[in-house]
């Protein structure tokens, strides 16, 4: 959830763009998108199409916001509601996954220490989440990513996904259990080296 | 049904609710619990210090993780105002409504157009009709000349004569 300031702000800001404030919009949009996109990302694993769920998430919660409660979801779990929902379209479209993990982890911002060592340990980590992550069927995918990328709780994480807390909570945990076996092999040595970056 | 030992109940009870202790996510009595357990299984402890780097390596790696440039979200943006500069198009008419409202209809009217009569009254006079005769052939079979045995059952068989016969309702 926002923190209660962010929320008053937030609230200030979808009242004004009811009016009809363009500013409002543009605000909106400049504090949500960045999260939004990387919640489409990191379930479709493909930029193109993040992009595009993105563009229509916000074109469709613009038309709608007077439809949004603030007194039932904040404004992100809001968004999130509708951008995951528009992910799931985007499951339903094609065969998945279809990713290449070296341009799924191309954008990735370099270690701060950049030793050959580090960097080799960098890469081997991040593909190694990748592949796991995209091992995961689309429900614990959305489940981890949530809780994980976007750090919600397991209530604001069932708000998203339209289900119960404890079915959240389950998923994550199952979710969790499945990395665990996928990340086995990467073992201690590169954990030291990761804590270390 | 197999019974696990009490020990077992700690050790499934704890890593059932890993995660949750891991990002401190439940109630204060639960955390002592689980944290009590923790301390005296080498197991568990072994699986919580495991789910903990993982959980880590996740919190750390995942943000990262699709990160959009800036121009990304210019041209995001520059898209969203182009979509939203155009009206919203009407509600297209969903054409698989429509064909399932036409095969209701065409199953309502399948019976007017096949000549409709009612279902149940030629179904139930039949029946009737058909119950009559029997009933009729127990009545001449059941006269004592032929069989005194039947003639015991003569009492319903006479009820039975006196049930209308839906058939001949003006008599």
């Amino acid at each position: 959830m926002d923190e209660p300031n962010t929320n008053i702000e937030t609230l200030r800001l979808v009242s004004d763009a009811l009016k009809g404030d363009q500013e409002a919009f543009a605000a909106l949009y400049t504090q949500y998108a960045a999260g939004v996109y990387r919640l489409c990302y990191g379930l479709l694993l493909n930029a193109e199409d993040a992009e595009d769920v993105t563009q229509e998430s916000f074109v469709y919660a613009f038309r709608n916001l007077a439809r949004f409660d603030g007194r039932k979801a904040s404004l992100k779990t809001w968004l999130y509601t509708i951008a995951v929902s528009r992910c799931r379209n985007m499951y339903r479209r094609r065969v998945f996954p279809l990713l290449d993990i070296a341009q799924l982890l191309h954008d990735v911002p370099a270690p701060v220490q950049d030793t050959p060592e580090v960097r080799s340990a960098y890469r081997a980590a991040t593909d190694a989440i990748g592949s796991a992550i995209a091992g995961l069927s689309p429900q614990l995918r959305e489940a981890v990513v949530l809780r994980y990328a976007h750090g919600l709780s397991y209530r604001e994480i069932a708000e998203v996904m339209g289900c119960p807390p404890k079915t959240a909570e389950s998923r994550v945990r199952l979710a969790h259990q499945q990395l665990r076996h996928l990340l086995q092999p990467h073992g201690q040595s590169l954990l030291e080296e990761l804590l270390r970056i | 049904m197999k019974i696990l030992p009490l020990s077992d109940l700690r050790c499934h009870y704890t890593r059932a609710r890993m995660a949750a202790f891991i990002r401190h996510e439940m109630p204060a009595a639960q955390r002592r619990y689980i944290a009590h357990h923790l301390r005296h299984c080498p197991a568990c402890q072994a699986r919580y210090e495991h789910d903990r780097r993982v959980a880590e390596e996740l919190t750390r790696e995942l943000p990262r993780l699709g990160r959009p440039h800036a121009a990304q979200l210019i041209r995001m943006w520059d898209n969203i105002n182009d979509q939203l500069a155009v009206p919203p198009a009407a509600p297209a008419f969903r054409w698989r409504y429509g064909v399932a409202v036409m095969c209701m209809l065409a199953m309502l009217m399948l019976p007017l157009v096949s000549g409709y009569r009612s279902l149940g009254a030629p179904v139930l006079a039949n029946t009737l009709a058909s119950t009559r005769s029997i009933y009729i052939a127990l009545a001449v079979t059941a006269t004592p000349a032929v069989s005194p045995l039947m003639a015991s059952t003569s009492q319903p068989v006479i009820a039975l004569h006196n049930t209308p016969d839906p058939t001949h309702s003006g008599h």
